[in-house]
C-alpha cells in the first residue's frame, strides 16, 4: 500500500477519551476489540478473507486491526434485521448482493488468474476493483448473476462508513471526534482546543 | 413514573403517574379522542395542542423512546438508526437515498437529528402557479401561516438574527443568534461578503441560552447524531414530554398497520403491532403524521370494499407528487484548516437565490447553508460523487482538516411521475413495502447547476479551491397534497382529508411545493393550525 504524510503524525484521539460520555466511548472501544469479531455470525470464513482483501484495497490500507472492523461491520451489519433504509429496484437483498458479489469477484480471479481474489497480486487486485467500481468488470459466462456495479457501490459504501468511525482513522486524520459533555469551545478560523489536532509547523 | 425528571425511560406507554405492563390495560383504549400516528415535528405539535386543550390523546410511535443520554453517541456510524431504516423499493432518474437522510424514527421522528435551521416559507412558495407558472397554488397563504410561524418559533426560542434580510418575516428572533460561529460558517461569510451576497447567522431551533430548564449549545457538532446536552430542540425533548404531562398517552415500539374504517365512511381508529401482537386503539379522529413515505403507504395498505383504491384516495392523489430538496455539497480545500466537525453544522445562510429571476432561465431558488460534515459523511459523500477509492480517497481524507463545505437547499417542482406506490414485496408486519420513484425535471437540475456555480465561487472567494461536487437530497415533502379540489388534492388545507371527514394528514406529506428552504417550521407551523381547527370542530361536535 502507498506511503501517506500525515498531517498530524502524533495525534491520538484516544487520548481524550476520558472526556466522553460513557455510551460514546463503550461503542468506540468496541471497535478495538478485535478477539469479539470471530467467528464471523453472518459470512463465512472464505467470504470474511475475500472480504478483507477487498476491504483493503478499497480503502488502501492492510492494518489488520483496522480492517478486520470493517469485516466485522459487514458482518454485523447483514446479521442484523433492520432493513438497508432503500433498495433499488430489481437489486437483490443486500445479503445476497454482497454473498452473490463476492463469489463473482472470486470467479472473476479464478478464470484470468488461476487463483482466488486474496492470492492475486496486489497490482492486480487493484485492476480488478477499479473494473468493478468503473462498472466495466468483465465477467465469465457461467459466472455468478450479480448486478456487478450495484454490489461495487455498496461495498464502497459500507466499508468508508466503517473505516472512518474507527479512532485510528480518526487520529490520522486529525478529527478530535466526540466532545461531549465538554464541547468546543474554541471554534472560530484558526483557533483549537487544546486536545485537538495541530501540526508541526515549522 | 420514575422519580427523576427525566420522562424518558425504555417502556411502551408514558403518561403521568400511571402506567400498566402490558398494552390491553391502557389509558384511553376506547375513548380517545385523537389517535395520532407517529411521534415527530408534526406529531409532537398536534400531541401538545390538544392534548392541552383537555382531548384524549393517543400517539402511537413505531420506534423507541430514545434516552439521550444512554441511546445517544457522539458518533456518526452508531446513529444512523435515528432514521427510519426499513427497506424500500427505490427506481427513477434519481433512485433516493432514505432512512438517516430524510426521515427519522422513535419519538421526536426527524426533530432528533434535524440540523435544527428554522426557516419561514416566502409568500411567493404558496403561489408558485400563479406568480410563476409552475407548480400548483396552496389553499392557503403565507399570512395564513403566519401567526403559527410566531407562536412556534416563540414557543421553542429559535435563536437567530436581527435583522433577517429575505422573505416576510425580518426578524427579531425569541433568542440572541448563535455564537461563536465555525470556522466553516466564518470562510462562507467572508465568501458572500467579497461577492456581495448577503449572508446571515442561520436561524436555528438551538439554545442560545438557557430555556425551558435546557443549556445553551455547546458546539459538539452531533446535531445529526442526536443531541445529547438537549440543547436542539426537538419533540422529543419539548412537545412529547409536556403532551404526557397534559394526559396524553404516547405508545412506542408499536407499528400501525391499517386504519379501520366503517360503512357509513368514517375511520374508526387503527390497527397496531408491538412484539408480534396486534391490537386496537379507537378513536373519534385518526391523525396521520408519519410522513412522506409511510403516509400513503398506510392509505394504500388500509384499502377496503368502501375504498378499493385506498383510503382518502378518491382523487388519485395518494401518494403522487413526492418531492425532496435538492442538495449538492461543494467540499472546497482551504490552505488552513477548517475542521468541519466543530461547531453547530449549520451556522450561516443565505437566501439571496431564493426567489425567482427571469434571466437565470428556471423557476424558483434556493438556500445555501455554510454546513459542517463528520468524516464518514464526507468520506461516503466524495467517493460516491467522484467514485474515490483506494489511493485516492485515503489522500484525500488525510486533508480531512482542510476542507470547507456550502450546501444547498434548492426547491424541486412538483411532478405526479415523482410518487410512492405499493411494491410487491412485504415487509415482516405482512404489509406492502413503499415503491419510492424519483426523478428531477428540467427546471430542478437547471436550478442545481445555478446553485453548484454559487457555491464554487463563494468557496472560491473564501481563498478555497471546490474539489468534490456531491449530488445529495435531503428533506421529503409531499405525496398527500392539501387543494381547494377534492379531485386534485387529497386534504383541505387543516390537513382534513377530503373524503373522510374524521381523517387528518399532517406532516410535510400535504404540501404542495417543496419550497427552497428547510421544511420543518413550515410542517411544526401548519400542525399548530390543524390542531386549532381540529380542537374547534370537535368541541363544536363537528367531527
Amino acid at each position: 500500500m502507498s506511503e501517506h504524510k500525515l498531517h498530524y503524525p502524533d495525534f491520538n484521539v484516544l487520548n481524550a477519551e476520558e472526556h466522553w460520555d460513557p455510551h460514546t466511548r463503550e461503542i468506540v472501544d468496541k471497535r478495538l476489540e478485535t478477539q469479539t469479531f470471530f467467528p464471523p455470525q453472518f459470512l463465512t470464513e472464505q467470504e470474511i478473507e475475500t472480504l478483507f482483501h477487498l476491504c483493503s484495497v478499497l480503502l488502501d490500507d492492510q492494518r489488520k486491526p483496522v480492517i478486520a472492523f470493517v469485516v466485522h461491520h459487514f458482518d454485523s451489519t447483514l446479521k442484523a434485521s433492520i432493513g438497508e433504509s432503500q433498495r433499488k429496484i430489481g437489486v437483490p437483498e443486500q445479503s445476497v448482493l454482497i454473498r452473490g458479489g463476492l463469489t463473482l469477484l472470486n470467479q472473476v480471479c479464478n478464470e484470468r488468474y488461476g487463483g482466488a481474489f486474496h492470492t492475486i497480486d496486489e497490482n492486480l487486485k487493484i485492476q480488478v476493483v477499479g473494473e468493478l467500481m468503473q462498472g466495466n468488470l468483465s465477467v465469465p459466462s457461467n459466472a455468478q448473476s450479480v448486478p456487478a456495479k450495484d454490489f461495487a457501490d455498496k461495498i464502497l459504501s459500507v466499508s468508508v462508513a466503517a473505516y472512518y468511525s474507527h479512532p485510528t482513522i480518526w487520529s490520522e486524520i486529525g478529527y478530535a471526534g466526540p466532545a461531549y459533555p465538554r464541547g468546543y469551545v474554541r471554534s472560530e478560523l484558526g483557533l483549537t482546543d487544546p486536545w485537538e489536532a495541530r501540526r508541526n509547523v515549522e | 413514573m420514575s422519580n427523576s425528571n427525566d420522562p424518558v425511560t425504555h417502556h411502551i406507554d408514558h403518561y403521568q403517574d400511571h402506567r400498566y405492563s402490558d398494552l390491553n390495560q391502557r389509558k384511553y383504549k376506547d375513548d380517545a379522542d385523537v389517535c395520532i400516528v407517529g411521534a415527530g415535528a408534526a406529531g409532537g405539535v398536534l400531541a401538545y395542542e390538544l392534548s392541552k386543550s383537555g382531548l384524549k390523546v393517543v400517539v402511537i410511535e413505531a420506534g423507541p423512546y430514545w434516552n439521550p443520554q444512554t441511546d445517544f453517541a457522539s458518533d456518526e456510524l452508531a446513529m444512523t438508526h435515528l432514521g427510519w431504516q426499513d427497506t424500500r423499493i427505490v427506481s427513477g432518474g434519481q433512485p433516493l437515498q432514505l432512512g438517516h437522510n430524510n426521515s427519522g424514527r422513535g419519538i421526536g421522528g426527524g426533530t432528533t437529528h434535524f440540523t435544527g435551521v428554522f426557516l419561514r416559507f416566502h409568500e411567493s412558495d404558496f403561489r408558485t402557479k400563479t406568480e410563476d407558472g409552475v407548480g400548483e397554488d396552496w389553499p392557503l397563504t403565507y399570512h395564513d401561516l403566519e401567526p403559527y410561524y410566531d407562536k412556534i418559533e416563540k414557543e421553542i426560542a429559535v435563536s437567530g438574527p436581527k435583522h433577517f434580510p429575505w422573505g416576510s418575516f425580518h426578524g427579531p428572533y425569541p433568542y440572541p443568534e448563535r455564537e461563536p460561529l465555525s470556522a466553516n460558517a466564518e470562510i462562507f461569510r467572508i465568501g458572500c461578503e467579497k461577492l456581495g451576497i448577503r449572508s446571515v447567522v442561520a436561524p436555528l431551533a438551538i439554545n442560545s441560552a438557557p430555556f425551558d430548564g435546557r443549556p445553551p449549545c455547546i458546539n459538539r457538532g452531533f446535531c445529526n447524531q442526536g443531541c445529547m446536552p438537549n440543547a436542539k430542540f426537538s419533540t422529543l425533548v419539548f412537545h412529547i414530554p409536556k403532551a404526557i404531562q397534559e394526559g396524553a398517552e404516547v405508545i412506542t415500539d408499536s407499528m400501525v398497520t391499517q386504519i379501520s374504517a366503517n360503512k357509513e365512511g368514517r375511520v374508526t381508529g387503527v390497527t397496531f403491532i408491538h412484539d408480534g401482537q396486534a391490537y386496537e386503539q379507537k378513536a373519534r379522529v385518526v391523525i396521520l403524521a408519519n410522513f412522506v413515505i409511510e403516509t400513503p403507504r398506510l392509505l394504500l395498505n388500509s384499502a377496503n370494499a368502501a375504498f378499493p383504491n385506498g383510503l382518502a384516495n378518491s382523487s388519485g392523489w395518494v401518494g403522487k407528487s413526492i418531492m425532496v430538496h435538492s442538495s449538492n455539497d461543494v467540499y472546497g480545500k482551504f490552505p488552513e484548516e477548517i475542521r468541519l466537525y466543530k461547531g453547530t453544522p449549520v451556522l450561516a445562510t443565505t437566501q439571496d437565490f431564493y426567489e425567482t429571476d427571469p434571466d437565470r432561465g428556471f423557476a424558483r431558488g434556493y438556500t445555501l447553508h455554510a454546513h459542517g460534515s463528520r468524516p464518514v459523511e464526507m468520506a461516503k459523500g466524495i467517493s460516491k460523487a467522484a467514485t474515490l477509492w483506494g489511493q485516492s480517497l485515503r489522500k484525500a481524507m488525510l486533508d480531512y482538516n482542510f476542507y470547507g463545505r456550502v450546501t444547498l437547499v434548492g426547491e424541486v417542482l412538483p411532478n405526479p411521475l415523482n410518487r410512492v406506490i405499493l411494491s410487491e414485496e412485504k415487509d415482516e408486519y405482512g404489509m406492502a413495502r413503499a415503491h419510492v420513484s424519483f426523478s428531477y425535471g428540467d427546471n430542478d437540475n437547471q436550478l442545481i447547476t445555478h446553485a453548484v456555480g454559487k457555491m464554487k465561487e463563494i468557496i472560491e472567494a473564501a481563498g478555497g479551491n471546490p474539489e468534490f461536487v456531491t449530488d445529495d437530497t435531503a428533506h421529503m415533502m409531499g405525496g398527500c397534497r392539501m387543494g381547494n379540489d377534492p379531485n386534485t388534492s387529497v386534504t383541505n388545507s387543516f390537513g382534513q382529508t377530503h373524503d373522510i371527514p374524521n381523517l387528518f394528514i399532517c406532516s410535510a406529506s400535504v404540501f404542495v411545493t417543496s419550497g427552497g428552504g428547510n421544511p420543518t417550521n413550515t410542517v411544526m407551523a401548519l400542525a399548530a393550525r390543524s390542531a386549532d381547527y381540529i380542537i374547534d370542530q370537535l368541541k363544536q361536535q363537528i367531527l
